[in-house]
């Protein structure tokens, strides 16, 4: 009879049959796994879908009130967020799994079919989510034609829905085999002997630091410096960095267990490393296909004219007779929390500039071939040109918005309707809203202005003009 | 499957580098088809030898299950069933825990596991919340059901009461019939077990005592009983393995059966010789000398 080596001999390799075998044992194990944890599925997904759906329905409540309604509501990523820390909390016996240790099988059929019980669980609860999203998505097509609530368009994009979804799976994964390696060195080298040595790394590098303070931050700026350099490609390089350390600790630990075969450890770690990897392709998918198309616009208002020609922006121009203005007053509508719901124009995140005619044009502001009647004022509105599939994000904004006076108050004021934006797990996307009256979501901070350009010679009370230098002289109240 | 069902050579197995070997240059070859009893004192080495032999854990030496490698041939694996009295599956209902197995083992009878859950009236809860004897019957019926070529039991009944326990005997050996297969049973009630035992193994201190058929065990020992002078006069035999002297009689157990000349001989000088019970031999072949205790009364 023939005796199989029962001390390590890693000189021969298993049989086709007993991979084939493997392989069974490990699909086995896999179910075994699925059903040990189905109470934990079961628990993840009520919990995510409860509180998706009160999350949805805070957001239907709160978008009658306008001056608290959000964008999207926002459920996406509370299943896969609920299911990622259920399993990283009952992730500390993956490299034992004692539960199925009497059960057929051997460290590298448990520890693999525990991982693929563990990323079936991340899919499932990332489908889950999608489900989740995709009937919030539908609540709201059935909210705008009801008219319930008013919105103007609703902007989703099925690839990029995927690929967000895939890639919050992702990180989840890479969560998890965080996790996985945080507690392989606990069952390698025990808690202790890890805090320790955490705890000096700690303190060596502190005293480092703080007796280093100018080089390590000559370092770090060089770092910086070098991944602005590169881009938006820096995120995926992080990512990199991140695979070949945490690949350099799994290869440790599976090292130092001794109770592992050869053939065990390979499996292993090709099995950690494999579901850690798929990480890269998607990440790569999404820098290359993005839903939102062009930079946010980030020109300063010396440059505007030139970025409007250039197509770097949106914009409206509206010239309107206002008569004689008053600086006062203007100041007074500035201020006036009436006509913006209770909050001043500041605080809504949109930024104002009242400009006279010829500062406006030294500095670029408006067309250099601009001619201002007497009493008439210029208003230009520009917002970010971003697409969301071919679409501008911005564009029902900039129609919407309209500046009126009114028994001798300026007002600025828009339609009352949302935008949507698909903002899935809030990666890479935006939340835009536009609403009522001088009233702008703190999305829109920073991607839209209007500027309000008036004759000096129209203001009655030139007093209260006020030099800020350079090009321009702006009234800011 | 070969004539034998597992085959250890030179098998030593330490916790520790420096430490006791758990199981100390073992070689043994066990028979396929047959009920055999691992009996041993606690801490004598059985639960190692069964999970070594289960695949669970790595030990020195060479080791064949069924004719493989059973830590890599998975194979071999599923045909082998380790099961104790306490498994780490007791947060579980008894359903999801037959379901695990009805999943892990190709061979499980669920219908068979099924029929005795119901004979059994094990209730359908946590396995948490059962009493010691229904955990040891629930994990003894999964492993029968399980129906493996090579079915380790680690001290299956404990627990459970005596009327359960010769129905579960039955049960065992009935189905032994019906599928033939290797039974290695480790318990400390050899008394009861002895009559479903077709084989036994002896182990000490991680070392093979002996390995026989039963009948062979039974005729292992015999007692020879008389006055302090008569036993006295033998004690220098080799085959004398324990003796012992009291004011109302003596007795020596040595090895041989009732017909062996040394039997016959203590016959002739009027000693009373008769047979060690299976459990008794194993008392003699393991126990201390009375001397030995006696230190445990001196001042």
């Amino acid at each position: 009879m023939s005796m199989g080596e029962l001390v390590l001999n890693n000189n021969v390799k298993p049989k086709k049959k007993d991979m084939e075998a493997f392989w069974e044992n490990v699909i086995r194990l896999y179910k075994v796994n699925l059903q040990l944890r189905k109470k934990l599925v079961i628990y993840t997904v009520i919990a995510g879908i409860v509180l998706s759906f009160l999350s949805c329905i805070f957001w239907i409540l709160s978008s009658k009130d306008i001056y608290s309604a959000d964008g999207f509501p926002n459920v996406g990523g509370v299943v896969i967020f609920i299911a990622i820390l259920a399993i990283v909390c009952t992730e500390q016996n993956i490299f034992d799994n004692d539960e199925i240790s009497m059960l057929p099988g051997n460290v590298a059929s448990r520890v693999l079919s525990r991982i693929m019980c563990d990323l079936s669980m991340i899919i499932q609860a990332a489908i889950c989510d999608a489900a989740i999203h995709l009937a919030s998505l539908i609540i709201c097509f059935v909210l705008k034609n009801l008219g319930v609530v008013n919105i103007a368009a609703i902007m989703f994009d099925w690839k990029g829905f995927l690929c967000k979804l895939v890639y919050a799976a992702a990180l989840c994964v890479a969560v998890y085999m965080l996790f996985a390696i945080i507690y392989g060195l606990l069952a390698r080298f025990g808690i202790i002997r890890v805090l320790i040595v955490t705890g000096v790394l700690i303190v060596t590098v502190s005293i480092y630091v703080s007796a280093n303070t100018s080089r390590v931050k000559a370092i770090l700026s060089d770092i910086s410096g070098f991944l602005s350099k590169i881009g938006a490609y820096n995120n995926i390089l992080l990512v990199l960095a991140v695979i070949i350390v945490m690949s350099a600790f799994v290869w440790l630990i599976s090292k130092s267990v001794h109770e592992w075969k050869k053939e065990d450890k390979r499996y292993i770690i090709v099995g950690l490393l494999i579901a850690y990897y798929i990480i890269i392709p998607v990440t790569l998918f999404l820098y290359w296909f993005p839903a939102i198309t062009d930079d946010m616009y980030d020109g300063s208002g010396y440059t505007l004219e030139k970025d409007i020609k250039e197509g770097k922006v949106l914009y409206k121009d509206d010239i309107i007779s206002v008569g004689k203005v008053s600086a006062a007053e203007l100041n007074k509508s500035y201020t006036n929390t009436k006509q913006i719901g209770g909050e001043t124009l500041e605080d809504m995140g949109m930024s104002i500039y009242f400009c006279e005619y010829n500062d406006a044009k030294r500095g670029g502001l408006i067309p250099a071939d601009t001619i201002l009647a007497d009493g008439q004022m210029y208003i230009r509105t520009i917002a970010s040109n971003e697409k969301y599939n071919d679409k501008y994000i911005y564009q029902n904004f900039i129609d919407s918005v309209k500046f009126t006076i009114d028994n001798g108050e300026y007002n600025l004021s828009y339609d009352k309707k949302i935008v949507l934006v698909d903002n899935y797990m809030g990666i890479f996307d935006i939340i835009v809203m536009g609403d009522d009256q001088p009233y702008f979501s703190y999305d829109l901070s920073g991607y839209s202005t209007t500027y309000i350009v008036y004759r000096a010679n129209d203001i009655k009370d030139k007093d209260n003009l006020m030099d800020i230098g350079g090009d321009l002289r702006m009234y800011l109240p | 499957m070969g004539e034998y069902a597992i085959t250890v050579k030179d098998m030593t197995k330490r916790y520790r580098k420096k430490g006791q070997p758990a199981i100390d240059d073992l070689t043994l070859s066990l028979h396929s088809n047959q009920i055999i009893g691992l009996i041993g004192t606690n801490g004598s080495g059985k639960t190692t030898f069964m999970k070594i032999c289960a695949g669970e854990l790595s030990a020195a030496g060479e080791l064949s299950v069924l004719g493989g490698d059973v830590t890599r041939n998975m194979g071999i694996r599923t045909e082998v069933l380790y099961s104790t009295y306490a498994l780490p599956l007791e947060n579980y209902k008894v359903s999801r825990i037959v379901n695990i197995y009805d999943t892990a083992y190709p061979n499980f009878d669920r219908e068979f596991a099924d029929k005795l859950l119901k004979l059994f009236q094990i209730p359908d809860r946590e396995a948490k919340g059962l009493s010691q004897g229904t955990k040891s019957m629930l994990f003894l019926i999964c492993a029968l059901a399980a129906r493996a070529k090579v079915t380790m039991l680690d001290e299956p009944f404990i627990g459970i009461d005596i009327k359960k326990r010769k129905r579960a005997y039955e049960i065992l050996l009935r189905d032994y019939m019906e599928y033939p297969r290797t039974f290695l049973i480790s318990s400390h009630n050899l008394k009861e077990l002895e009559h479903l035992l077709s084989e036994m193994v002896l182990i000490e201190d991680g070392k093979l005592i002996f390995y026989k058929d039963m009948d062979e065990v039974r005729q292992m020992l015999f007692r020879a009983d008389g006055a302090n002078e008569a036993v006295g006069m033998y004690l220098d035999r080799q085959d004398v393995i324990y003796h012992s002297f009291g004011e109302l009689g003596s007795f020596l157990i040595a090895r041989g059966n009732m017909d062996c000349p040394m039997a016959k001989e203590l016959k002739r000088e009027g000693l009373k010789i008769s047979n060690v019970s299976p459990e008794d031999a194993v008392v003699y072949l393991t126990a201390n000398r009375e001397e030995d205790l006696e230190c445990l009364w001196e001042n």
